[in-house]
């Protein structure tokens, strides 16, 4: 009886189970920006948005070094750079450094035109790209592609979020 | 025998609050950014580019039905079992990417959560969770058992 039971759970399981792959992918169909059914690696995403985007073939240079934290943290209190947030927006909305605006990585082809207006206007002005932490790539990721859309003068905070909230610096939230 | 039965449905019950709660939570924050998820499952290089976005689609809604299915108490031994299958999966999954020496997110609890922490931290949470999965599954069989010889009796 006991191996009857078990086994008809392990059957419920697997109806479940594909249930849930169907309905998922159904609800997939639901959201505004559905995911392609293959994968598409992150560098790749948004390689493709800056192609769209009108990207440079011809830059070459690489994008200025990166910027420590006392150093951001002057150029915070000094509105001295254009602070720029590459983490999916939800984290941005959690909190953020000050002035620091959401360019996230994977949003990036829709994002940047609203931004762009900003980024010309700001554009004598370092641009200082961050992520979460040292152990994400979104920061050099969208710093590339900044460099690739003709911004000059593009630095990564590679610490990111985890080292400035570490460090008990202020931040900001979005309501 | 009804203190033993007591200690054993309080156990119980505390079990399906905390597997439910966390696979609930941890489906919602994967079902708000299903595109992370996809590159968190890509990361461990363990599935074909067209198994990764199937998964990331698919699997936070078997794990906020699981975690439903466990708190609420309608068939608790499936929602055990699916929850318990998941953990050795991930377990899996965590293992392979540690000893091939892959420096990636758990994403356990969706991209960039504060509840990954370390690899290490990710495994023993994982046991625990498993264990208290197991638990509830093998409390429910139980109950179902005596349920039934008891419905043959009469």
């Amino acid at each position: 009886m006991l191996k009857r039971m078990i086994l008809h759970d392990v059957i419920r399981l697997w109806v479940l189970l594909t249930t849930c792959l169907l309905g998922g992918l159904i609800l997939n169909e639901m959201r505004p920006k559905p995911l392609d059914l293959v994968y598409v690696p992150p560098h790749a995403r948004l390689g493709q948005s800056v192609a769209r985007l009108g990207a440079s073939a011809s830059v070459t240079t690489v994008p200025d070094g990166d910027v420590a934290r006392d150093e951001l943290e002057r150029l915070v209190a000094d509105r001295g750079a254009l602070i720029l947030d590459a983490r999916p927006e939800v984290f941005y909305r959690i909190g953020h450094i000050p002035t620091a605006l959401s360019l996230a990585r994977d949003d990036f082809d829709v994002r940047y035109p609203v931004l762009k207006a900003s980024l010309q206007v700001w554009g004598s002005l370092p641009l200082i790209v961050y992520c979460s932490s040292s152990e994400c790539d979104d920061s050099r990721m969208v710093a590339d592609a900044l460099h690739k859309l003709g911004y000059m003068h593009v630095r990564v905070f590679r610490g990111g979020w985890y080292d400035w909230t570490g460090a008990n610096l202020p931040q900001e939230k979005e309501p | 025998m009804n203190q033993e039965r007591l200690i054993r449905s309080g156990l119980s019950w505390l079990g399906r609050i905390v597997l439910g709660v966390a696979f609930i939570y941890a489906a919602l924050w994967k079902l708000k950014s299903p595109q992370d998820f996809a590159d968190n499952i890509a990361a461990y290089q363990l599935l074909p580019p067209l198994a990764v976005n199937v998964f990331a689609m698919g699997l936070p809604v078997f794990e906020l039905v699981c975690g439903l299915l466990v708190l609420s108490g309608f068939y608790v031994r499936v929602g055990a079992l699916g929850i318990s299958s998941l953990l050795l999966f991930f377990g899996g999954a965590l293992t392979l990417s540690q000893i091939r020496g892959l420096k990636i997110d758990c994403g356990c609890f969706g991209a960039h959560s504060w509840l990954d922490g370390t690899p290490w931290m990710a495994f023993a949470r994982d046991g625990i969770l498993l264990l208290l999965a197991l638990m509830i599954y093998r409390f429910a069989v139980e109950s179902s058992a005596q349920s039934n010889l008891a419905r043959s009796d009469r």
